[in-house]
């Protein structure tokens, strides 16, 4: 396992260097610079268009710029964004990745909840209305044009039910009342409270995510199921409990609230686009384990029919499922540059778009650059995860 | 089971309770839309290299200068200088000669050059404008604002630096007493760079600004000045810059001592302008304030605070607005058509409709035959039929245009301009069928020796034999050129123009493929290759129209320059630089009318069309004192200190 884990780390050493270079000279390739806005104002000299070249090193060869955009990129310092002059992109990416992240992950793991719970439930009932109208239903969705798709659930839900917000993340008619949030002052420069808050929301969230499996685990230890039960009730209501607590009575559970709010339009929109993707994906795995001899040898022994199902097929159908989800995962930290855009939630996506019409390449190769080494990491996850979750698997 | 139901019903408790907490800010707020984040929240940045039009937006009404421009009408006027009738505005406004020696300050950039002249001017500032910190505007920070970016070197700085202060023309500030500066330029300068230039530089508070300016004169490194966010600036300007949260919105306060808070401005029906608050000052110009007056207002802000919401694009700003979240939203291209109909029909919303600054045109590579020679441009003039694709094809959305300065910009605007294939050729005024444009097309090129394989003939409104294989006079056949334009998806319009003018060209025999283009390819190509033949492209220009002494002149031809066509005519530079050497405005307008003229009939651009700017805003919400005005409330910021919310 060691030598296949070291000979994975060189080959995604080796693929970063090549889709570095690859997205540097595809950037390259776009006519033009950044130069040529100083074009749409006849009064600025050619010199001043000549100097902005000269500070962002544009008038460099082409080489040199390309060694200096892979060091900067194997070093870590990915240089200063062109449009916001001189703000590190570093700055930038930590600035949006939040957002993005708490987008993309809820989605995610939204879509993945129903796909897995749907998928499995359509296998067992091979034939029936469910899997028929699922299907129906998922595959619509699944091949709606997202950018309408997207606008029309804004339109439905947000405009003509007015039951959430048109877009945004926040709403600012309560948050420019809090100029202090968390200890943090808003109104100081480059800080973003709303960051605060997300940064809060991320850590609680992980906080209650191991809580609860700590608690899962402490019911594990009891034979007795009605004493499991009774201890997984606590745990939840405990969780709900701190969770209440939190929005309830502190200025950062307001304010997560209010992305909260905002956050449901979006999320609703990308489970439904991407949902029927894991459903059909587990549907179509369930339906080979259901064919095996285990399952039917459990089905003989007399166990109960969700055992059957949710132990012994659902658990042997789960892992493509899981392949799929951890890079799904990997891949939320890109955002999606529609999703962002006309949910005006600016993150990744947004940042990625912006950066490369304007031809900000310090920004754009550091965007790519990121969330790349996300995915190539990912990929090592999920083969490593193949392992561990099936015994026969060995590398 | 139970379980869901549990955390359903937590759910809609805390979904419930956080509505009922929602509520607006009892204070009033001028809510509006932007459709991109900010780059910069520090004014010199602003103006440097995170110059956009958002920040512009944003930023734009933190900072007075010596003299600005009237509303509506664009009238030069006093700003902060103390200035109270024509006779102190010419007398303060005068360049008076100087020696030579009062002139030379080198600058660390400034390659040592002769300086032959000198001239100054000495203006004197209001007393009791105060920053929003309290302190006093006074003339220190007045030359603060001249000489620190001197110093620095403009055109290192970029962005509109070079423009705001252009170091050929500017030497530098000296503060005479606490009230009174002093101006010296050491080449005179005409109006464009004087009255719409260096008069109107934004003046930064020294006390602030000096330490960053110091530094970065030091490291001789612009990036010093730019990096801090400076939102804690003081400003002298209506709005003082409150907040950012990046991506969501941002927010301006407005400046409880803003000098022209109360002032009235009346402008009369007879040109007069009138600008006063009651023991404060005054000032009258243009005439004798009496009879009819075409515009008052009161000078605000009669809002505490405005909300800029960054949207992602226009269709959630639209529906942001019909719903009424949003007042008003910004948008330098005002509503796209599209969405026209749905504002129209909404409630509380009004539509406004205003004339643009800025054209559309057709150009080409005059360093190549045929579009070196005039006949041949004069007939592709003919041919184009501009009011056939706005009004016919495009059913309205844009209005054809001929000269390079947009009829909006009235002032300026030569409606008399010579019109190939128009009113110029025909005495009843109406446009020339198509057999009339190919006709006379025909006979333009015929007359300057050009012959065809297959001449066209067109007959009864109908081409009944296509042109083939034109010849040039020189008796070599013309070879296919490419036309570049923007695609379908850019600009719909300059897309179909081309698509037209290809056709057109074609029918005659004038062998034109059209290829819609990206709009940085074509930028590239035409700007920093020069390598092209023909192209379509749009400009958007400010008031004072030295655009065209940019755009024509021989001096701009070089790669990079603004006349990649490679237009170049001793005569037309002539009334160009007398243009801009001029310090008269009516002498002034007389040479642009003479320079719209030369163009009109010289061609470099076919000038095709223009379109008019919609915008949209909530009529029951929020009042302004005016609407009508070039290039929108937009282009006038959303008019912050001048808006009242009446809902």
């Amino acid at each position: 396992m060691r030598k296949y884990v070291t000979k994975r780390v060189l080959q995604i050493v080796l693929t970063l260097y090549i889709y570095l270079t690859l997205v540097f000279f595809i950037l390259q390739a776009m006519p033009g610079d950044i130069s040529d806005f100083y074009l749409s104002n006849p009064k600025i000299p050619p010199a001043a268009r000549e100097a902005l070249r000269h500070q962002l090193g544009l008038d460099k060869p082409l080489f040199i710029q390309y060694l200096n955009s892979v060091k900067n990129s194997f070093t870590g310092n990915l240089g200063v964004s062109f449009a916001e002059y001189p703000r590190p992109v570093w700055d930038i990416i930590m600035e949006r990745l939040p957002r993005t992240v708490v987008l993309f992950l809820s989605a995610t793991l939204v879509s993945f909840a129903i796909g897995f719970s749907l998928g499995k439930t359509i296998a067992w009932r091979r034939g029936a209305a469910i899997e028929y109208s699922s299907t129906v239903v998922g595959s619509i969705f699944f091949t709606a044009f997202l950018p309408m798709f997207a606008l029309v659930m804004i339109w439905a839900f947000a405009f003509k039910l007015n039951l959430f917000p048109i877009g945004k993340f926040i709403n600012p008619q309560i948050w420019r009342d809090f100029s202090v949030v968390a200890g943090v002052d808003c109104t100081k420069p480059r800080v973003s409270c709303a960051n605060v808050v997300f940064g809060y929301m991320l850590w609680t969230a992980g906080a209650l995510l191991v809580f609860s499996f700590l608690v899962y685990l402490l019911s594990r230890m009891f034979p007795n199921r009605a004493t499991r039960k009774v201890i997984n009730i606590g745990g939840l209501l405990a969780v709900i409990g701190a969770i209440s607590w939190l929005l309830g009575t502190t200025t950062v559970g307001y304010l997560a609230t209010d992305i909260l709010w905002h956050l449901i339009l979006p999320v609703a929109t990308l489970t439904l686009y991407t949902f029927a993707g894991t459903m059909l994906l587990m549907r179509n795995s369930m339906l080979e384990t259901l064919r095996e001899d285990y399952v039917m040898a459990a089905k003989a022994k007399g166990l109960p029919e969700k055992v059957v199902r949710d132990k012994h097929a659902a658990r042997n159908a789960l892992l493509p499922v899981v392949t799929s989800f951890v890079l799904a995962i990997a891949t939320s930290v890109d955002g999606g540059v529609i999703t962002e855009t006309l949910f005006s939630w600016p993150g990744m996506g947004w940042t990625l778009l912006n950066s490369t019409l304007g031809r900000d390449y310090p920004l754009a190769i550091g965007t790519l650059v990121f969330t790349g080494i996300f995915v190539l990491v990912a990929h090592l996850v999920a083969d490593v995860l193949y392992a561990y979750l099936d015994p026969r698997i060995r590398y | 089971m139970k379980l869901r139901v549990l955390v359903l019903v937590t759910l809609l408790v805390f979904t419930a309770g956080f509505m009922v907490a929602t509520s607006s800010s009892p204070e009033k707020t001028y809510v509006t839309g932007i459709f991109e984040d900010l780059k910069t929240t520090n004014y010199v940045n602003y103006l440097g290299p995170g110059a956009t039009v958002w920040v512009a937006y944003v930023l734009g009404n933190m900072h007075p200068s010596l003299f600005s421009l009237s509303d509506v009408r664009f009238d030069f006027i006093p700003g902060i200088a103390d200035v109270s009738n024509m006779a102190e505005l010419a007398e303060q406004t005068k360049l008076n000669s100087e020696p030579t020696s009062a002139c030379i300050k080198p600058y660390p950039y400034d390659a040592p050059k002769e300086i032959t002249e000198c001239w100054s001017a000495t203006i004197k500032i209001k007393k009791g404008v105060l920053w929003s910190d309290g302190s006093e505007l006074l003339a220190d920070d007045v030359c603060f604002s001249y000489n620190a970016p001197m110093d620095l070197d403009p055109v290192a700085m970029g962005g509109n630096w070079p423009a705001i202060i252009d170091p050929e023309f500017f030497d530098h500030c000296q503060v005479v007493d606490k009230y009174t500066v002093k101006l010296y330029m050491k080449v005179m300068p005409g109006l464009a760079r004087w009255q719409y230039g260096h008069l109107q530089v934004p003046i930064l508070q020294s006390a602030y600004w000096v330490d960053k300016f110091d530094a970065a004169i030091a490291a001789k490194d612009p990036a010093i000045v730019f990096a801090p966010p400076a939102t804690d600036e003081p400003s002298a300007g209506s709005f003082v810059f409150k907040r950012w949260e990046a991506g969501a919105f941002a927010e301006s306060s407005k400046n409880p001592n803003f000098y022209f808070t109360g002032a009235i401005t009346e402008e009369y029906a007879n040109g007069a302008y009138k600008e006063y608050k009651p023991g404060v000052y005054e000032f009258v110009g243009y005439g004798d304030p009496t009879g009819d007056i075409s515009l008052r207002f009161e000078t605000g802000p009669f809002v505490d605070s405005v909300l800029y919401n960054i949207y992602g694009d226009q269709a959630t700003g639209v529906l942001a607005l019909i719903k009424g979240d949003i007042q008003y939203f910004f948008h330098p291209l005002g509503v796209a058509a599209g969405f026209r109909d749905q504002l129209k029909a909404a409630a509380g919303v009004s539509i406004v409709e205003n004339e643009s600054n800025g054209f559309f045109y057709l150009s080409w590579n005059m360093r190549r035959a045929p579009f070196n020679d005039l006949a041949f441009r004069q007939a592709v003039a003919t041919l184009i039929d501009r009011a056939f694709v706005t009004d016919t094809i495009m059913k309205g959305v844009a209005f054809p245009a001929y000269s390079v300065v947009p009829r909006g910009n009235a002032y300026w605007f030569n409606p008399d301009v010579p019109v190939y294939g128009k009113e110029g050729l025909k005495a009843d005024g109406r446009d020339l069928t198509r057999c009339e444009r190919v006709a006379e097309a025909v006979r333009i090129l015929k007359a300057a020796g050009y012959s065809w394989k297959t001449e066209p003939v067109c007959q009864d409104d109908k081409l009944v034999t296509k042109g083939e294989g034109l010849i040039l006079p020189d008796g070599t056949p013309m070879a296919e050129v490419e036309l570049m334009h923007p695609s379908a998806g850019y600009d719909p319009i300059r897309y179909t123009f081309g698509l037209w003018i290809e056709r057109w060209l074609n029918e005659v025999g004038i062998p034109v493929k059209a290829l819609p283009t990206g709009f940085n390819l074509i930028v590239t190509k035409v700007f920093d290759e020069q390598d092209f033949d023909m192209w379509i492209l749009g400009w958007s220009l400010g008031l004072y129209p030295d655009h065209m002494e940019a755009f024509f002149s021989c001096r701009n031809t070089e790669l990079g320059g603004f006349n990649p066509e490679g237009y170049c005519n001793p005569d037309f530079d002539k009334v160009a630089f007398e243009f801009l050497a001029e310090l008269d405005i009516v002498k002034a307008k007389e040479l642009a009318f003479r320079m719209q003229e030369f163009l009109a009939r010289e061609l470099p651009y076919v000038v095709l069309f223009n379109a008019p700017l919609f915008e949209a805003y909530r009529s029951d919400m929020v009042q302004y004192p005016y609407t009508q005005v070039l290039d929108g409330l937009q282009g006038a910021n959303g008019l912050p200190s001048l808006v009242k919310v009446i809902k």
